[in-house]
């Protein structure tokens, strides 16, 4: 039985170890020796804790391309390798593209615990999608409180992906229109949008809805 | 008669049933307390001192609205006036522009050791928007309302319409109802106003027909000052009807408190600033390239001696130059050289190619989801492309969210 663990172990070994090495060897020419070799000890570090390599060589490679100096290089692709870690740990089992999501998404400021509570309302299936919505109303200025729990809100109701892509179309167009970002997320949820309308004397069902809106007559 | 207050039950329990289904599931809380000091000189009394505390909760989740509030009030001869309101609200679209509302609402009101008045209502409302900006409604409500043991049916319709002009939201409504042998026609305008920390309300109104509601004319304004994001000075006053939904009588008053709570957000859709707050942009800046990015992505270069703007950046599939390829398209008319780079070209820029009238395009293989990517004129600064998300790059600059296919 250890022979057979061992093995597996080693064969895990012997084919993930080329699929670092191939990822490292895309900084190749792109870093100098010093600063790849403090990157491969960040991605080496990243590897043995189960974070996938791809996110990180990119960041490199992105700062590279922008005349960022080593220091700064490394500092970034450590921070994203903190992020991806902190995203790992609020959604569990994740695919690469979750975890990169899920690491801009806490960039930005999400709050991992209700990152965390996405995952719960969406067992099993992908969260790519709905952690790019986060990270882009985030990105266009709604506050990261009220865009987490946006879109928690929005997950919550079995929203789809498409409907989930559609609330950000029609943020994103309200904010082109010249409307607050925080403002048009809110009046942008399903329902909430009607907190717009519900207002005193406009068109809400009932004023007691929205007296706090207004001084409290005696 | 029977009939009608068999409707009336049914309205009240409908209601419940929409306070109760409203907040499927909370996206926003808002939880303030106001705290004021007035005098108030309701008709047929003498004029008063009065101390009001009113805390207020508003959840407002993906399923509707539900509202919580109390009001008590501590008047200078030591007598106690106490109110409390539930409401829920739920909508179901209809189509692009069409939308029903139903509501619920219930309270209680009770001064001194009198018999509590109670009401119960629901109502049904039918939105429709013509525009971004204008609206009409028309609505009918039911329910029942208890004073002294005795209850009587309550029936109303309503029409109105509103318009955002900003900084301000106009409305106005015509109203009638029906409770017990009491009923009224009432014409009213409403004005919101809301510039960075102030917002100023006003509304006028006449009850211009009446049986046992008392008739005239009555209006109020208000003003709310918000010093920080969770403090606000208010001050109201007028002259208000009576309310026989609610049990209440017509009077006078001036007001002056404070809110301590979050600010809800503004029907005009107005920047949500405090007093001492700064209304800076939103997105970050590009690093050098100073870019005047109009509404629709139009643009164009500030001052000389600097790379000319992208005017518009998109990106549509073209799957006829082979598998997942994307045709990115660019509009830089002043432009002698434009590239891209992102995470699908390893970081390495791209050079677009001229295809006149100061359109750029390439093809390049992108997958989908969520890519970063930034572009640059001239070899200049590396910006994040026109109508993109921003996001900062971890390098003392910016770049675009780009979704691919699936993504958003």
């Amino acid at each position: 039985m250890r022979y057979r663990l061992g093995a597996a172990l080693l064969g895990l070994v012997l084919v993930a170890a080329p699929l670092l090495a191939q990822q490292e060897a895309r900084l190749d020419g792109r870093v100098d020796a010093a600063t790849r070799a403090r990157l491969t000890v960040v991605l080496d570090s990243a590897h043995a804790a189960g974070l996938p390599a791809d996110p990180l060589v990119n960041k490199a490679l992105e700062g590279a391309s922008k005349g960022a100096t080593g220091d700064r290089i490394v500092a970034a692709v450590r921070r994203l390798a903190a992020d991806m870690t902190r995203a790992r740990t609020a959604l569990g089992a994740a695919s690469t593209a979750e975890l990169v999501a899920g690491a801009a998404a806490i960039h930005g400021g999400a709050d991992p615990a209700l990152l965390n509570r996405l995952r719960t309302q969406r067992p099993g299936a992908s969260l790519e999608v709905a952690l790019a919505v986060l990270t882009d109303l985030m990105a266009r200025g709604v506050p990261a409180d009220t865009a987490t729990r946006a879109v928690v809100a929005l997950v919550g109701t079995r929203a789809r992906d498409a409907e989930l892509v559609a609330f950000r179309r029609n943020v994103e167009e309200d904010i082109a229109l010249g409307a607050p970002a925080a403002a048009a997320t809110v009046v942008r949820l399903p329902a909430s949008a009607m907190i717009v309308f519900a207002q005193p004397g406009v068109i809400g069902s009932s004023p007691s809805l929205h007296q706090a809106a207004a001084p409290r007559r005696p | 008669m029977r009939v009608r207050c068999a409707g009336a039950r049914l309205a009240v329990a409908l209601g419940v049933a929409s306070i109760l289904a409203a907040p499927a599931l909370c996206a926003q809380t808002y939880l303030g307390v106001d705290v004021s000091g007035a005098t108030v000189h309701y008709d047929g009394f003498l004029s008063s001192g009065a101390l009001s505390v009113s805390p207020s909760l508003l959840l407002v989740g993906s399923g509707g609205t539900l509202a919580a509030q109390a009001t008590l009030l501590r008047f200078q001869s030591g007598h106690t006036s106490v109110q409390g309101v539930l409401a829920g609200a739920t909508y179901l679209r209809l189509g692009d522009r069409l939308l029903a509302e139903l509501s619920g609402e219930g309270g209680s009101s009770s001064y001194r050791s009198f018999s509590p008045f109670v009401h119960g209502m629901a109502q049904f409302r039918l939105h429709l928007l013509t525009s971004r900006s204008t609206g009409v409604w028309a609505a009918g409500e039911g329910g029942e309302v208890r004073y002294q043991d005795v209850r009587r049916g309550l029936w109303t319709s309503s029409a109105g319409g509103w318009m955002r002009v900003r900084p301000a939201l106009l409305s106005a409504a015509v109203s009638h109802a029906d409770v017990g042998d009491t009923t009224y026609t009432d014409v009213q305008g409403n004005l919101l106003i809301e510039r960075g920390p102030l917002q100023l309300t006003g509304d006028a109104g006449v009850r211009a027909w009446s049986v046992g509601a008392g008739r005239g004319v009555y209006g109020e304004v208000g003003a709310t000052w918000w010093m920080t994001d969770h403090l606000a000075l208010t001050a109201s006053g007028g002259r208000y009807p009576a309310d026989p939904l609610r049990g209440t009588i017509a009077g006078r008053y001036v007001a002056l408190g404070v809110r301590i709570g979050r600010r809800i957000p503004s029907p005009l859709g107005a920047r949500a600033t405090h007093a001492g707050s700064s209304d800076v942009p939103l997105d970050p800046p590009a690093p050098t390239t100073r870019t005047a990015v109009a509404e629709g992505g139009t643009g164009e270069a500030i001052g000389t001696g600097m790379a000319p703007a992208v005017a518009h950046f998109d990106v549509n599939e073209a799957p006829e130059r082979g598998d997942r390829m994307q045709l990115l398209h660019v509009v830089a008319p002043a432009a002698r050289a434009v590239e891209v780079m992102g995470d699908f070209t390893e970081w390495r820029p791209v050079a677009l190619t001229a295809t006149g009238g100061g359109a750029w395009e390439v093809a390049l293989p992108i997958a989908p989801g969520i890519h970063r990517v930034n572009i640059r004129v001239n070899g200049g600064a590396w910006v994040a492309p026109p109508g993109l998300a921003v996001a900062s790059d971890d390098f003392g600059g910016v770049v675009g969210l780009l979704p691919i296919g699936n993504g958003p």
